[in-house]
């Protein structure tokens, strides 16, 4: 009896710790989800660059889609040169790993760049890390997809 | 933080210099200030272990991406296995695809140890994670004639209960 009541603790213990973390995951892939929403269907087409700056850590990187290496300077220096920009996400998906999250998606990208068209689609694959209760965009990398 | 950190001890030993100098009747307040550098120089070696240029995880990190490589090139899958967590996003020519999928493909092609050669890579860790961006060149047959691309990647790298693994991959090739 005592053998039976000790497993049935440790189970419901073992399953509630297992419902607490599904439900912290669950709420940081909203708020990461969120996050990405907010920089690249808002921030980036509005040109946004306070929440641009705030959203992405000093130390980002970005991998282009056409393979070069950008800091976060260069990347907010190159936004610069946009007339306009449209931008979709779709099937976002996120993994965390305690205070990294992995976001992957689709995205289509258009606009105007220096009075030129210019139409892009593909996958990206962002890091995001929490910095002292905040969530931040560490790296990202885009590629055409196939 | 660190600057703040050098700039603290750099304080705490003015201070406590000035103190031997001229001397001071009150020992407590030696043993306090020298306490003071004591926690001060403690907590510099802590930041140093987490700054991105930490050269143990970096050299750590660097291995392991030879490791998957070698392990590529030779088929090697419990290799792979074990540097790869199970919930890896992995995105290989465009397409997204999981550590199942992609064990299986490298487990159906022909060994080839020298269709990937790697270039310059920079790691910077963060706490318990690591980003590696670099660049590889690979080249394969494509009707007789042996063709070259370069890629440029993002790597993510987490530490777990086992040690680092492979979080996140994804490659772009770069436009010639």
């Amino acid at each position: 009896m005592n053998k039976f009541a000790l497993i049935a603790v440790t189970v419901t213990l073992a399953l509630s710790q297992a419902s607490a973390q599904s439900a912290y995951d669950s709420a940081i892939q909203s708020r990461v989800m969120a996050l990405e929403r907010v920089v690249r269907v808002q921030a980036l087409p509005g040109g946004d660059f306070n929440t641009l700056n705030a959203a992405l850590a000093d130390e980002f990187v970005l991998v282009t889609f056409e393979g070069r290496s950008q800091s976060k300077t260069e990347f907010l220096a190159s936004l610069q040169s946009l007339d306009s920009v449209h931008y979709i996400i779709e099937d976002m998906v996120v993994r965390v790993h305690g205070d990294t999250a992995i976001v992957s998606g689709r995205f289509q990208m258009s606009g105007l760049r220096g009075g030129k068209a210019f139409a892009r689609q593909g996958r990206f694959v962002d890091t995001c890390l929490n910095s002292n209760g905040r969530w931040l965009i560490i790296a990202s990398v885009s590629t055409p997809a196939s | 933080m660190l600057e703040q950190q050098w700039a603290l001890v750099d304080y705490c030993q003015r201070v406590y210099a000035c103190e031997l100098n001229f001397g001071s009747d009150v020992e407590p307040r030696g043993i306090v200030r020298f306490a003071l550098i004591a926690v001060s120089i403690l907590s510099l070696l802590v930041a140093w272990g987490q700054d991105s240029s930490d050269p143990g995880t970096a050299a750590a990190i660097r291995a392991l991406e030879k490791q998957w490589t070698v392990g590529q090139a030779r088929n090697d899958n419990r290799a792979l296995d074990m540097i790869f967590d199970n919930a890896l996003v992995y995105v290989e020519y465009g397409r997204l695809v999981s550590k199942a999928e992609y064990l299986s493909r490298i487990k159906a092609q022909p060994t080839n140890l020298d269709q990937i050669s790697m270039e310059p890579m920079t790691v910077r860790t963060f706490g318990n994670t690591a980003i590696v961006v670099g660049s590889y060149k690979e080249s394969h047959m494509d009707r007789g004639t042996r063709t070259l691309q370069q890629w440029r990647f993002v790597d993510t790298w987490v530490y777990k209960q086992k040690g680092w693994v492979l979080v996140a991959a994804a490659a772009t090739p770069v436009a010639k």
